[in-house]
Parts: structure tokens; sequence; C-alpha cells
């Protein structure tokens, strides 16, 4: 059930209206809360009723494991049982993502060497958001096992956590810490904050169904694997920028409605995206891209391997963070192009560990106009190619499909070029201009500058034309596959 | 959250209101627009177009009959008003759809039929379902798409939802209404005289050996023929030719042909049969096995003019 959907209005119009029915239970949040987790439940379903056991499962496994390693802080056993939750987790993301992945790989090894094996994969059936609410279980257990929290003693608040609806399909990575205590309480009505929502879901919409999708056509027509052949260098480079702003337009797209649909029930969901086209170098990026899942890394990779590796200076902190990229980058997928995208990231923080400038805050400076300085423009434009570039080994089925469109790239320096539909340029030109005058605020339509209701209702109504206009294909994240 | 309620209320009116007024602009300017098929459901529903032989079918009408050659042999005024994909309920609909706009109806009305026509498909679940969207204000193409027609209620009754996706009928909605531009007419009186140059592979293939004959879409028929003479139309059935390779690899055609040649018992009407002539063996003639090209259509037309003339109908 996509978010975008009519299915989906249906079916959140009916979760708003009994959320905010004034009905009170003994324990504080509990209707709430079970509206929640039985409309998460619904919906996870609604996917694969199949892998709804697996979900309630692993929920109360790691409820359980929670109140056990709080009782056993600071013990050995703690340290156990941590580690225990570490590899239940890893290992049911292991065996759903990754484990046909691993024995292809493993019998092309084989083969490689000369021997003429036969193995079969399993049939497999990857549950919806795994790669998310795995990781939220594990942030969970860590966060107990560091102290920084307390294990919940609501089983229902901890299982809407884990099952959250809006976040299921492409995140955010909520922090327990965050979310728990929002759970926990009673939430009344917040007009201000259920109007940020809605115009927070109609840019979401906007950038989804309007821009993404009109992208995805021209990527989609020239990256078919018997057109690659046929494209130009020129055509095959804006082929790549256009990816880029597709993947970024979808999936924060996906992030605001998911958080506009949390405001609409009062809960404040973590940050996304900020602004990640106007990243002024590789770390700037990264703390504007996907900064859920960043940050996790940060928290629970990086900085545990930064402090392992102190000693090694320089040599340790790149290590951390081949490390951390790498998994990043497997964390998307099965395959080794997923691993190489995330090897290249981290090899791209190379000048900046050398230069020092690896732990210092960039900030965009502008000139008299409000742009960018020469600077700073060039180095967003230095950023974007190299993103852009990543974009694309993240973007390939296989290695040889992205040395295929490497390769296109030098091939044929004609000068006709396929620029595809001429609105999917306007509608990045005018996204990131939108941003761009935004960029202070959370997302690009946040109106709450304008005081004139009549100006603000205009730009909702083009908006939802655009939308109209472009939108109407078969709803997909990018995202959800992961 | 009633404030909330309110101002999401009020925004919904004035979003419906416009959309009503959008629906409405693209609708009557799509209602003008010619583009492929649309051509002959534009003519169809002027007052000012009264033929006087109709020719009704699907692709076969639109490639297969030369409307200069009727006109010529019968000294008449025709016009074929077909178009891709049609199904049977979908002519019911066009002849109730035509009775809504003439007063005076044609003197025949000629049906082209194939082993094809008694085999269920909903319109939606063919490719051109498009061009009876414009079409939707009228009560008979309303019943029709949401009854044979694959369209549900939020696509037909809901301004603009039914135009969501269709990004080029939007646009030539628009243009058409404000007179920018009104599309080219690319055929004559509902005929697209398609090229020469043979190639099985065009072809619209069955997916397997068998047709079924579905009981549902015999009534269909019954009820269009009887609606004809009802009217004052004298009714024809035709099966125009087919490719001698795409007649060879359906095993049961013939229960098809069986139906037709009962129904004009019936009716007491012509039923011709081409799909076995002759001129199916010229693979010159057509430009897939199911479509005669340009030059097939003025010789299958000829023979079937002077068939008609000797009958005598």
């Amino acid at each position: 059930m996509a978010i975008n959907t009519i299915t989906f209005l249906l079916f959140f119009v009916v979760v708003f209206i009994l959320y905010y029915l004034p009905i009170r239970l003994k324990k504080e949040g509990l209707w709430q809360n079970l509206v929640l987790l039985v409309s998460s439940y619904f919906f996870f379903g609604y996917a694969d009723w199949r892998m709804l056991p697996l979900l309630i499962g692993i929920t109360v496994a790691y409820y359980f494991l929670g109140i056990a390693i709080e009782k056993r802080l600071d013990t050995k056993a703690a340290d156990r049982l941590m580690a225990l939750g570490v590899v239940l987790g890893v290992g049911v993301l292991g065996y759903f993502k990754y484990l046909n992945f691993c024995i292809v790989s493993f019998s092309d090894l084989l083969q490689a060497i000369g021997f003429n094996v036969s193995l079969h994969t399993l049939k497999i059936i990857m549950p919806i958001g795994i790669s998310f609410f795995i990781f939220r279980l594990l942030s969970y257990s860590i966060e107990i096992h560091r102290g920084m929290m307390n294990a919940s003693r609501d089983f229902v608040g901890f299982a809407t956590y884990v099952a959250f609806f809006p976040s299921m399909l492409s995140g955010p990575i909520d922090r327990p810490n965050i979310m728990l205590p929002q759970l926990a309480k009673n939430k009344q009505f917040d007009n201000a904050l259920a109007t940020t929502g809605m115009r927070q879901i109609l840019w979401g919409m906007f950038k989804k169904m309007a821009v993404a999708d009109t992208l995805a056509v021209f990527v989609d027509a020239n990256l078919a694997a018997d057109q690659i052949g046929s494209v130009n260098s020129l055509t095959m480079i804006l082929v790549i920028f256009a990816y880029t702003f597709q993947i970024y337009a979808d999936f924060s797209g996906y992030s605001d409605m998911a958080i506009g649909v949390g405001k609409l029930l009062n809960i404040k969901m973590a940050t996304n995206f900020r602004y990640p086209l106007f990243a002024l170098n590789i770390q700037d990026f990264w703390n504007r891209w996907h900064i859920s899942l960043t940050s996790w890394m940060q928290d629970y990779v990086f900085l545990p391997l930064s402090f392992m590796f102190r000693g090694w200076k320089k040599w340790g902190t790149f290590l951390a963070i081949s490390i951390n990229f790498l998994i990043v980058g497997i964390w998307h997928g099965a395959g080794w192009n997923y691993a190489i995208y995330g090897l290249y990231h981290g090899c791209l923080f190379i000048p900046l560990i050398i230069s020092g400038g690896f732990t210092s805050n960039a900030a965009i400076r502008t000139n008299q106009i409000g742009l960018p300085v020469l600077s700073d423009a060039w180095k967003m434009l230095l950023t974007f190619l190299c993103v852009s570039f990543g974009m694309m080994i993240f973007r390939s089925a296989t290695i040889s499909s992205f040395a295929e469109i490497m390769a296109q790239v030098g091939a044929s320096w004609s000068t006709k070029i396929d620029f595809g539909s001429a609105i999917g340029w306007l509608l990045i030109i005018g996204m990131m201009v939108a941003e761009w005058i935004q960029r202070k605020r959370e997302f690009a339509l946040d109106l709450s500058g304008i005081k004139s209701r009549i100006i603000r209702w205009c730009i909702y109504l083009i908006v939802l034309f655009f939308i109209f206009y472009l939108g109407g294909g078969e709803p997909h994240f990018i995202y959800q596959v992961f | 959250m009633k404030q909330f309620l309110i101002k999401i209320v009020a925004f919904l009116i004035l979003l419906l209101v416009l959309s009503i007024g959008l629906d409405i602009v693209i609708t009557k300017g799509l209602q003008r627009f010619y583009e492929y098929d649309t051509e002959a459901m534009i003519d169809l529903r002027n007052p000012n177009v009264n033929p006087d032989f109709v020719v009704l079918g699907s692709c076969q009408a639109v490639c297969s009959y030369s409307p200069e050659v009727i006109d010529s042999a019968l000294h008449t005024d025709s016009y074929i008003f077909g178009a891709y994909n049609l199904t049977l309920p979908a002519h019911l609909a066009l002849w109730e759809e035509y009775k809504l706009y003439h007063t005076k109806y044609p003197s025949y009305v000629l049906m082209t039929v194939d082993y094809s026509d008694l085999h269920y498909a909903p319109l939606k679940a063919t490719v051109m379902e498009k061009q009876f969207i414009p079409m939707v204000y009228d009560k008979p193409i309303r019943e029709y798409m949401l009854s044979d027609g694959g369209y549900n209620a939020l696509e037909v009754y809901t301004p603009l939802y039914r135009y969501f996706g269709y990004h080029q009928s939007i646009k030539n909605g628009i243009m058409g209404f404000s007179g920018v531009r009104t599309g080219r007419r690319d055929r004559y009186k509902g005929h697209e005289k398609t090229s020469i140059g043979y190639e099985f592979a065009r072809a619209d293939l069955p997916d397997d050996n068998y047709i079924v004959v579905e009981p549902e879409l015999v009534n269909c028929l019954s009820a269009l023929l009887n609606e004809l003479q009802v009217s004052g139309v004298k009714p024809i059935l035709v099966t125009a030719p087919l490719g001698y390779e795409l007649s060879d690899m359906i095993n049961n055609a013939e229960d098809a042909y069986r139906v037709y040649d009962s129904l004009a018992n019936q009716y007491g009407i012509p039923y011709l049969r081409f799909h076995d002539h002759t001129i199916c063996r010229d693979t010159a003639m057509f430009n897939t096995p199911a479509h005669l090209n340009y030059i097939g259509a003025e010789v299958f037309t000829k023979l079937l003019m002077d068939t008609l003339i000797k009958l005598q109908y």
C-alpha cells in the first residue's frame, strides 16, 4: 500500500478518526497506540500477511531482551544479551536479504577457481521494511545496553515504535529515545503541526509523483539494457544527472510524506533530508542525505570503530569510514554494486581526511543577491558530480552494466543530445530553486512565512496541478525495496 | 481540530469546483481534438454528419473498408464509425450515442465482425480505452464504461480522476478547448489507409489457438441487430478478409462464424463471408494478417459492393 494512493488515503482517514477519538484507557496513550499498532500490522500484512508472525515474533523477542539487558546492566550477562540482540537482528536481516546473494556469490567463486558446483538458492520472500525495523530494534537494544534509556515496559507502545506504518516502507529510522516518550503520552491534535504536515505531504507528493516519476521515464528509457549502446556521451551524462535528481526526489518525497503523516498524528519523526544536493563536500552530503541512516551508522558503527582504530590516526579514520560506508552500501541491497557504492563513498572522504577538513562543519556562504559565492558553488558542483557518479554504481544491477554505462559516457561525442521531456528539466529547476529559497526551512513548501491565505492556496493548487498533470504512474518507491 | 477540518473542507470544496471546471475544459477540448480514433467519435456526435451507409466495427472497420468505393458503387454517403479494439458492447453503446445526436438514421449499417468479437475483453484492458473518456458526459457511454468498459464509479464520476496519468490527453484537451490546436485529421470518413508492406509480427496475435464464444456477447450482437431494425435501419453482417496465416492459427474460428450465420437467419439479414475468400491468400493485400492495406481495402470493398448490389437488399 503506497503512501500516495487512494487506498492509503482511505486507510489513513479511518486511522485518523479512531486515533483522535476521546477514548482514555487506564494507561496513558494506550488507545492511540492500539490504533497505531493494529493499523501498522494491517499495513504490514497488506503487503504480505505471511511475514506478520516474523514482525510480531521479533518484536516480542526484543521487548523481553531489552528488559533482560536492563536488569543485568553493567555485567557480562548484559554484554552477552546485547550481542545476542545484534546477532539476532543481523541474522534475520542476513537471512532474508543476503542469503541467496551469498549462495550465488559462493557458487561463482567456486566455479571461478575450477570447482563445478550447483548450489540452489532458496525461495525467500523479503518482508517489506525489514532493513528499517531491524535497525530500530538494534538501536533499541544498544541504547539500553549503553544506559542511555530504560527498557520499555509498555509492549503496545514498543511494538508501535517498531512497526510504525508511516515509516515502515522507506524510513526514517527513528530512534527509540525520541519515539517511545512520544508514544507514552496521549496526543492532542495540534493544528499548526497538522497544517505543516499537510504541506509536507503535498511537497512529498510533488517530488515523487511529478518530479521523480517524470524523470524516471527519461532515465529508464536510456538505461534499458537494449538501449544503452545507442545513447551518445552527452545524453548519457544528462541521464546520470537526471537519475540523481530522480532518486533524491523519490526518496526525499517519500520521507516528506511519511513525516507529514506523522505530524498529522502529532508524532514528530526524524528529519531525513536537509537539501543534500546543496552539499559542499561529501561529509556535508552525508549529513544531509538519509540522515536517519547516517546518524545511526555514525553512532553504532563509525564512532566505535574510530575509537577502536584511534591509534592509527588518519589511517584509522579512513578505515572506520570505509567499513562504515561498506555497511551503508550493502544495507541497501544484496549486490556487489552496493558494496562498491559504499566503498566509493568511503574513498571520497580521503581528501577531507588528509586535508584535516573532516571534522569541520560546512556552511554555505551567499553573496548579496542570495546566490552561493563562486567557491561554494564550485564545491557544490563538484560534490554533485561525485555523488552522481556514485548513483550510477547504485543503479546498475551489475558491475558490467555500470561499466557499459561509463563506456557510453566516453563513446560517442555527437552534438545531438536527447534531453527527454523539457518539462522534466523545468521541474528540476523549479524544485531546486524552491529548495534553495527555502533552504533554512524544514522543507520547501513550508509556507508558514506567507501570511496571505489566498497566495498559499494558489501555490497549493499549482503544485496539485503538476501532480495531476504528471502523476498517474504505478506507485513505486525506489527505497521500498530496501 | 475543528479549525483544521474547516480549512480542509473549504480547500476541498474549492478544489472540487476547480476540478469540475478543468474536467469540462479537458473533456470539451478533447471532443474537438482530432487524434487517431477520436476523429470518428467526434464525427459520430456531429449532427451535421448524416451518412446513409455506416460501417461499425473495430480495427477491421477502420482499415478494410474504403468509403470512396462505397460512395461510388452505391451512390451514397458513407462513414466508418470504427475504432481500434472496440468490443460488441461498445458498438451498441456507440449506436445509442449516435441516436442521441441524430434524428435521421442511416439506411444501412454494416457490422464488421471476426472470430475474436465474441471473445470477451473489457475496453479498459485493451490499448485504446481513452477514446471513450471524452464522451463520458453522455449516458450511453457512461453506462457502457461502468458495465462492460471496465471502469469503476470513481473513474467515471470523479472529475479529473479519469484523466490522471494521461498527460497527452490533458494537454490535447486544454489545447482543443482554447483553440490553440485541434489535432489533425488522418482519416477520410473514418478510414485509415494503412500502408503497403506486410509484416506478420505486427499482428495482434491471439494468446492461444482457441476462442471462447461468450453467450453475453452473442446476446449483445443480437440486441444491436434488433436495435438497428427497430430504428428502421437495414443491418448487414460481414466478416472481412483475414490473412491466411492468422486464420490457420485459430482452430475453432468456425464456432464464431456459425453464430453470425444463425443471427443473420434469425433477423433475415445478409451475412457475407470474406474471411476465407481467395484474397486472404494474397499477402500483398495486407498490412498485417488482421488488416488489409489501402489497396486491399479498395479491392475488398469493390467485391463487397458487387455482392451487395447483386443481393438487391
